[in-house]
């Protein structure tokens, strides 16, 4: 729909009698030109609320409003560093849930696919692998991995733990335990 | 003292330079949050963890620019999730209308033959906004209210600007209406300038 054809149908349009079919085919046209675009919002009716008020509300509506902020940042004390003050290798405290869940995702799948692959010998579970507990299949020689961590081992209450099944159909899964530390927030 | 120094105090754990920007800064974080929630407790206590991560996260507010679209991102994702949990924990349907304010008279408009005051638009636009989903209302608070870019909302959402834009066309649907049933006036209005238009 052109320029000119939206633009014949603004009255129907703002007064809802046009067909659904039709609202849709001006909707994709307003969301991509710009004149129509405002040229509907300043006929809209709706542009009625684009003045709401908002007046300064007097001090007895703010009564405990100050002393409940005191009250939810005093025991974080000082408030958390710049990003320079903490090691360069210590994950950003917000970054993207999605984003670090990936990443260690990405980790484990790489340390599961390298221990599937080496078929559980003597590579076993990667050394130095953290938070990571494998099942073997029974015989085979594995080089001790550090124990499974356990809820009782968490260095902090409210850390996360999601405990994953991966594997081929048919082989023995591999286990996987992602721990989240505190300070990654999902 | 101007907002940049009044962060960079707050960074050493001055709490009197907080509380200065809170002071400042509380109106209209509550109105924007009220905008969206539709009720006052709910928007105080919006504020207030807004604030609350204002704190916690001063260490990445950039001194040098103004705190403003910050607040408004924080408070409008904040706001957007209690206006979730309550629609959830009330089991809402299309129809709920929120909690007016104590002593809101029943009428919007006093005399209905004047224009709308200040009061009764935002009256309207409470009773008439219940019907938006929270993205539809964070759209139009930002957007129309606010004065932001789409594409500056859509920053603060999360969202492209062309669904900004989409959310708008639905919400100003949706207000629309109901407006001109209530008051046909306001379609004679816009009708009446499209023909001084032609």
């Amino acid at each position: 729909m052109n320029c000119e054809r939206v633009r014949a149908r603004r009255a129907g349009y703002h007064a809802g009698s046009l067909t659904p079919a039709d609202e849709k085919r001006i909707d994709r046209h307003l969301v991509g030109c710009e004149a129509c675009w405002e040229r509907f919002r300043e006929e809209d009716p709706a542009r009625l609320f684009s003045s709401l008020p908002s007046p300064r509300r007097d001090e007895r509506f703010w009564s405990g409003f100050w002393p409940g902020i005191r009250a939810g940042i005093e025991p974080t004390g000082v408030p958390a560093p710049a990003a320079g003050g903490r090691p360069a290798w210590w994950p950003v405290p917000a970054v993207r849930p999605a984003w670090a869940v990936a990443a260690s995702l990405v980790v484990v799948l790489a340390a599961g696919a390298w221990y599937l692959g080496s078929g559980g010998g003597p590579g076993g579970v990667p050394e130095g692998a953290v938070g990571i507990a494998g099942r073997t299949t029974p015989g085979a020689r594995v080089r001790p991995a550090a124990p499974p961590p356990t809820i009782d081992s968490l260095p902090s209450a409210n850390s996360r733990v999601h405990h994953f099944l991966l594997g081929d159909p048919g082989r023995q899964p591999t286990e996987v335990i992602l721990i989240f530390d505190e300070s990654i927030d999902i | 003292m101007d907002e940049a120094r009044l962060i960079l105090q707050c960074r050493k754990g001055d709490l009197q330079a907080f509380e200065e920007i809170v002071r400042r800064k509380r109106d209209r974080v509550f109105w924007t949050a009220y905008r969206i929630v539709g009720e006052e407790e709910s928007a105080r206590d919006v504020s207030q963890a807004v604030f609350i991560r204002l704190w916690k996260n001063l260490h990445r507010v950039d001194p040098a620019r103004p705190l403003d679209p910050w607040l408004h991102r924080t408070t409008v994702n904040l706001a957007i999730d209690e206006y979730r949990k309550k629609r959830r924990d009330l089991r809402l349907t299309d129809g709920w209308e929120p909690r007016a304010a104590p002593g809101t008279p029943q009428a919007v408009r006093a005399d209905p033959e004047a224009a709308f005051t200040a009061a009764e638009v935002g009256k309207l636009f409470d009773r008439l906004a219940a019907r938006l989903s929270p993205m539809q209302r964070a759209a139009f608070v930002l957007v129309e209210v606010e004065g932001y870019a789409a594409r500056e909302a859509g920053e603060m959402l999360g969202i492209r600007a062309s669904t900004v834009r989409n959310h708008l066309l639905n919400a100003r649907r949706q207000l629309r209406g109901p407006l001109c049933r209530l008051y046909p006036e306001y379609a004679g209005a816009a009708g009446r300038r499209r023909e001084s238009d032609e």
